[in-house]
């Protein structure tokens, strides 16, 4: 009965999992932003490794691991933070430990299934991880980076990302709320952009938020002129260094897109794209290739 | 270029038939087909020049490079080159009050020092960061940065013994130097299982056992629990969202995690040890509580709460068996295994998250919108149970519970459980047209501040539930005294004049005197 009562309504509303409500407590108390901006550079990686700790990786690989990461934490279905903080994880392991280029998938296989672990209510399994990786990596592998992770990170997971300050910096701007879910939505979207681009590896998450919610404005038309002295004023961040923040968002996201428009082509020409996008592709790529890209580089 | 960007977003979206704010699968997808066919081409140059390169320039790079250090050694080799003070500023010069770090701040200049290293190793490797704000606020990080160096309790005591053989120095204030401190952590035996005589068997749980146990470096009695990872892919999530957030959470009313032994078989956490729980305090002193201990017990609780809320953390599973207490009086949140962070949605949260009794009836009626007022409800039925004596609505099932709560309560309406009317678990049950009690006839021990404290949390509508910062403000904590709410975050209530715990009436021997608590046992006989 107990089982019956509560899980009937637990069931998810047209396919989309339930979120949790916007906590007036959590809103509206000053303090919680407060201390999530004065926690947030505690988890910044706090170098650019690629020029002092890593011998092997380049930034081309980090963006390849970090896309495939979304990929596959979108296909899952995760929750919006398991992507980034994945990536924070990431950069935080590279800025301490060099490691070969052959295990870098590796790492980013066990960075999500740690940071899925810590988010969601029912975690990735490991199994499919090592299968979205064609199997160039074992479970036990899997198991044993996920210590090494935690070791070196000292268990120190909960990290904060820029998903963390959305709402509350929407929470904070005269908006309906139509106009305030959709912006939410591209604007999450645009951070995750963000996390696979290395420039924006050192950015604070609340620059970034900022940032994002502003390109989300104008792209949608919402933006009065005001907004970068209401940005200012929710978080903090100087209004000269948003601007230059929301170009640097808006130039990631037309690069993508304008390689998008010329890369769809060359897929059709190609007609075998090394990273399979949808069920249809895969199928055509390989039967037994258990949707699995290993990411050579 | 903006109206580029925003056309070409249009248009692509639009000719896919989708909503313009499709989230990240829609960027992902879009950026990965095109990107991986640029990488691929881009990838096998490189491929190929670094392969053929990669002999060649590996004198080159050892020539220009830093040698990689793990993080921490690294900013400590960087900022002992500028010869900073030698001592280890916060923790080791932390005073104890009653096993409560109170850390110490004294830290300015080091860390300026460490900041502007960073900030020409930065420069020195041409970060291309589009905005260095990370410097905004120095001051801030000050505390962070003394946190992260932190990996041993501050009250260690360190046999002397220990000391000679390792030849660690101390500086003239009789502590360990930091430069000793940090090359003792691993030969201290931190993180080694060795290091702690497991004793009695405290409690078993559904993904831990936890024995009492005893530190072999600093004869401290400790908990050690035990997690079992036979079953396991690689680590619990429960371990990792309950370390996670504990290492975050550093307050007097919060358990101090003390050290993490991970091996493949076992995960053993180590907590401060506490003499009993809430639980077992009632049960000792038969169920009838003073009622300045309820305030104390009560107070500390909110103290906790607030604090963990404030940092987006719901406990979800308040019961008195979480609730620790030592000998001073001193409460303790416990057992962080099923809190996470606040910003996670509810998907399907399972049954066992919050034990039923101190459920809220929007939970049991199905809810998944759930948060901070979760743990409110919670607090409202232990307030009850400690002034009371008997819990509030001890129900079996969900059915039952909500029996129990509707009888006491009255049945929501839509004024009292907005939306209450179109809740379908709700229909279905039928509920007899229960009328409210007044609180005062189940409650007849408190006082009316006490009785108005008391229905704010027992709030049908989870909105207008009181929240924890809130109820510490009322009325009914004024005879605590103003400066319960300025103490800072690590620092006990007890610490404040005036404040003790009093005798318990139904207390049959006195746990509040240590010797005498012996001298009794001793008498049983």
């Amino acid at each position: 009965m107990e089982h019956f009562n509560l899980v009937c309504l637990e069931t998810d509303v047209a396919g989309k999992p339930q979120r949790a409500i916007k906590d007036p407590v959590l809103l509206n108390d000053k303090r919680v932003l407060a201390n999530l901006l004065s926690t947030e550079d505690k988890y910044l990686p706090h170098t650019n490794y690629f020029n002092c700790v890593q011998t092997d990786i380049q930034p081309y690989m980090r963006k390849m691991v970090t896309e495939w990461m979304a990929e596959v934490c979108s296909e899952q279905k995760m929750e919006e933070e398991v992507f980034p903080l994945s990536v924070n994880y990431l950069d935080r392991f590279l800025c301490i430990r060099d490691i070969k280029r052959t295990r870098l998938q590796l790492l980013g296989a066990a960075c999500m299934f740690l940071a899925s672990k810590l988010k969601e209510t029912s975690p990735v399994s490991g199994e499919q991880l090592v299968l979205y990786t064609d199997n160039s990596i074992t479970l036990e592998e899997l198991t044993d980076w996920e210590s090494q992770i935690l070791q070196l990170l000292k268990w120190d997971l909960s990290a904060i990302v820029p998903n963390d300050f959305l709402d509350h910096i929407l929470h904070r701007m005269p908006l309906t709320k139509s106009i305030q879910s959709a912006i939410k939505r591209q604007a999450q979207t645009f951070a995750a952009l963000c996390a696979t681009d290395v420039k924006f590896m050192v950015t604070p998450p609340s620059m970034i938020a900022c940032a994002a919610v502003r390109t989300a404005l104008r792209n949608l038309n919402c933006d009065n002129g005001r907004e970068l002295l209401t940005l200012h004023d929710i978080t903090g961040n100087d209004m000269d260094l948003i601007r230059d923040c929301t170009e640097q968002v808006e130039q990631t996201i037309s690069n993508c897109m304008s390689s998008y428009s010329s890369g769809k082509q060359d897929s059709h020409k190609q007609e075998q794209p090394t990273t399979p996008t949808d069920v249809r592709e895969i199928n055509i790529m390989s039967v037994d290739n258990h949707q699995g890209v290993p990411v050579i580089f | 270029m903006m109206k580029k960007l925003k056309r070409r977003l249009s248009l692509t979206l639009n000719k896919r038939g989708r909503a313009l704010d499709e989230s990240l699968s829609e960027l992902a997808e879009q950026m990965t087909i095109d990107d991986v066919a640029a990488l691929n081409q881009q990838q096998q140059v490189t491929l190929q020049q670094q392969s053929f390169q990669f002999h060649r320039s590996q004198p080159h790079l050892d020539q220009t490079r830093v040698p990689s250090e793990p993080s921490l050694h690294h900013q400590y080799h960087l900022s002992t080159n500028q010869e900073e003070p030698e001592e280890f500023p916060a923790p080791i010069g932390a005073t104890q009050v009653n096993g409560v770090v109170h850390e110490n701040p004294r830290v300015v200049s080091y860390s300026a020092e460490n900041e502007d290293v960073r900030r020409a190793a930065d420069e020195r490797y041409d970060v291309v960061s589009p905005v260095t704000v990370r410097l905004r606020n120095k001051q801030r990080r000050l505390s962070e940065e003394v946190t992260k160096r932190l990996s041993l309790p501050a009250d260690i005591r360190l046999p002397e013994n220990f000391l000679a053989r390792q030849s660690l120095s101390l500086s003239p204030d009789g502590q360990l130097t930091r430069r000793s401190r940090r090359k003792s952590l691993s030969e201290i035996g931190f993180g080694k299982i060795e290091s702690y005589t497991k004793l009695d068997k405290l409690g078993e749980g559904t993904y831990a056992t936890v024995f009492k146990g005893k530190s072999r470096l600093t004869d401290n009695l400790v908990a050690l629990k035990e997690i079992r990872l036979e079953h396991e892919e690689g680590a619990p999530c429960t371990a990792i969202r309950e370390v996670s957030l504990l290492r975050d959470l550093k307050h007097a009313n919060i358990v101090t995690l003390h050290d993490i032994i991970h091996t493949d078989k076992s995960l053993t956490l180590v907590f401060e040890y506490l003499e009993k729980d809430l639980k077992q305090y009632m049960d000792d002193c038969g169920n009838i509580m003073s009622m300045t201990n309820v305030k104390l017990f009560l107070f500390q609780l909110l103290r906790g709460l607030a604090y963990c809320h404030k940092r987006r953390v719901l406990h979800r599973d308040l019961k008195p068996q979480n609730l620790l207490i030592n000998e001073r009086g001193e409460l303790k949140l416990a057992d962080f295994g099923l809190a996470r962070a606040k910003s996670i949605p509810t998907k399907t949260y399972s049954n066992e998250v919050v034990t039923l009794w101190y459920r809220p009836p929007d939970v049991l009626l199905g809810s998944t919108e759930y948060s901070t007022p979760i743990d409110m409800w919670g607090v409202g039925c232990i307030f009850y149970e400690m002034a009371c004596g008997r819990p509030l609505f001890p129900g079996s099932t969900v059915d039952d519970e909500l029996h129990l709560i509707f009888k006491t309560l009255g049945v929501p309406t839509e004024d009292t459980m907005p939306g209450i009317s179109k809740n379908a678990e709700f229909l279905t049950y039928d509920f007899p047209k229960y009328l409210a009690d007044s609180l005062i006839t189940i409650a007849p021990r408190l006082d009316s501040d006490g009785l108005e404290l008391l229905a704010k949390y027992l709030k049908y509508n989870p909105a207008i539930r009181v929240s924890a910062s809130d109820a510490m403000k009322h009325s009914f904590f004024d005879s605590l005294g103003p400066n319960v709410h300025k103490l800072p975050d690590t620092v006990s209530i007890f610490t404040l004049p005036g404040i003790t715990l009093h005798r318990d009436p139904g207390m049959r021997s006195s746990a509040l005197a240590n010797t005498g608590k012996l001298r009794r046992q001793s008498m049983l006989f």
